[in-house]
């Protein structure tokens, strides 16, 4: 709990239509006359979809508890201004990389969904793309490398599991590619 | 909302607890939604952000620790993907702060899907209207259960008497809009073609 909040000033939940954000300085009728009539349009117009709900409290279930999560630390899609070729586009490929400590993934992705990745530093592993429809696995060669023809739509996590003993499996955060 | 609660919930789900997860996707869910729909995104690709920054929030749950960090958390992470599916589809979204989203074609599917609402098709053209900014803030401040200040401050960089202000502002703007939209024709391409709804 941080020691910013602001207990006093803290708006309270509506519990009505007519529910009114206390706004210090704000004291503009019409104004708040807008802002009320705007939530009663998204209440009305724009609920979360209860399917939407049910996926998220389904993701729950698709977290992989034992496994080091290897976090993105890299996406040439939303990383920096490198993504000229897609917005003109041509379907430029999608850069990735993963970190969990010393081991990094890296990977490649065409606009055709073909998927070429690579295990640093280079060792045997079986990688396993997880995805709304299940698993796929595949192994690597000995210098890591590894590919996947086609990238289901929706969310996806790779899981890695070194072949040396003792090497912990490293799952991927969640990504939609 | 209740820190102490939302720091328990987060500890117990980190734990295996399926039930603080749930209670944790009712808080919250409305917030991801709103995100990605403040950002034009249609109820499809809404719904896509939505499942992959809960995926992301399930595997990361050990790593957000504190729990007024959780709001800003979900919304960062919602904003890269809203962003990172706009960018996908080549609309050019190079600058996040810029007032043209709604000439997006999803933009415009909501607007012809609102305008068949009727009554309250007028005063969300002009809500639809608004520029990127003014959008993501008042749908986020819409969001129930609402966020804390100190949560609304870390989401949007920037304290929260400026966060009161660019609400004044936006409702302001809204109000003119939508008082003048309900003389416009029906026509495709209005909100987007004519320039109509600009900020003066």
């Amino acid at each position: 709990m941080s020691g910013d909040h602001q207990e006093p000033s803290q708006p309270s939940p509506p519990d009505s239509e007519t529910a009114h954000f206390d706004w210090p300085n704000t004291v503009d009728a019409a104004r708040e006359a807008t802002f009320q009539r705007l939530r009663s349009l998204v209440l009305e117009n724009d609920p979360v979809p209860a399917e939407v709900i049910a996926s998220a409290r389904a993701s729950f279930a698709l977290r992989s508890i034992d496994d080091e999560l290897a976090s993105l630390v890299y996406d040439s899609m939303t990383d920096g201004d490198l993504f000229a070729g897609v917005r003109s586009g041509t379907r430029a490929v999608r850069q990735l990389s993963f970190e969990a400590g010393e081991l990094v993934l890296e990977m490649e992705v065409t606009g055709a969904r073909y998927l070429v990745g690579q295990v640093v530093p280079p060792q045997v592993a079986v990688i396993e793309l997880r995805h709304r429809g299940g698993t796929t696995n595949v192994e690597t060669d000995e210098l890591g490398c590894f590919h996947f023809r086609a990238v289901p739509e929706g969310p996806v996590s790779f899981r890695c599991c070194p072949a040396r003993p003792a090497a912990p499996p490293v799952a991927t955060s969640w990504i939609t590619l | 909302m209740d820190d102490v609660g939302l720091g328990g919930l987060l500890r117990q789900a980190a734990g295996g607890d399926a039930q603080a997860w749930g209670t944790l996707v009712d808080r919250f869910a409305g917030l991801v939604w709103a995100v990605a729909r403040g950002h034009g995104l249609n109820n499809a690709d809404a719904a896509e952000v939505s499942r992959t920054t809960w995926l992301a929030l399930a595997t990361s749950l050990g790593a957000v620790s504190d729990p007024e960090r959780v709001g800003p958390w979900l919304v960062a992470k919602a904003r890269r993907e809203a962003v990172r599916l706009l960018r996908q589809e080549g609309r050019d979204v190079s600058s996040q702060r810029s007032s043209d989203w709604v000439s997006g074609d999803r933009g415009l599917e909501t607007i012809d899907y609102l305008a068949r609402l009727g009554r309250g098709a007028g005063p969300w053209r002009a809500f639809e209207a608004l520029d990127a900014d003014c959008k993501a803030l008042l749908r986020v401040l819409l969001v129930d259960p609402p966020l804390s200040y100190g949560e609304l401050s870390v989401v949007f960089e920037m304290p929260i008497a400026g966060i009161v202000q660019l609400r004044a502002r936006c409702l302001d703007r809204l109000g003119d809009r939508a008082a003048c939209h309900p003389r416009r024709s029906h026509g495709r391409r209005t909100l987007a073609g004519t320039g109509e709804g600009r900020v003066p």
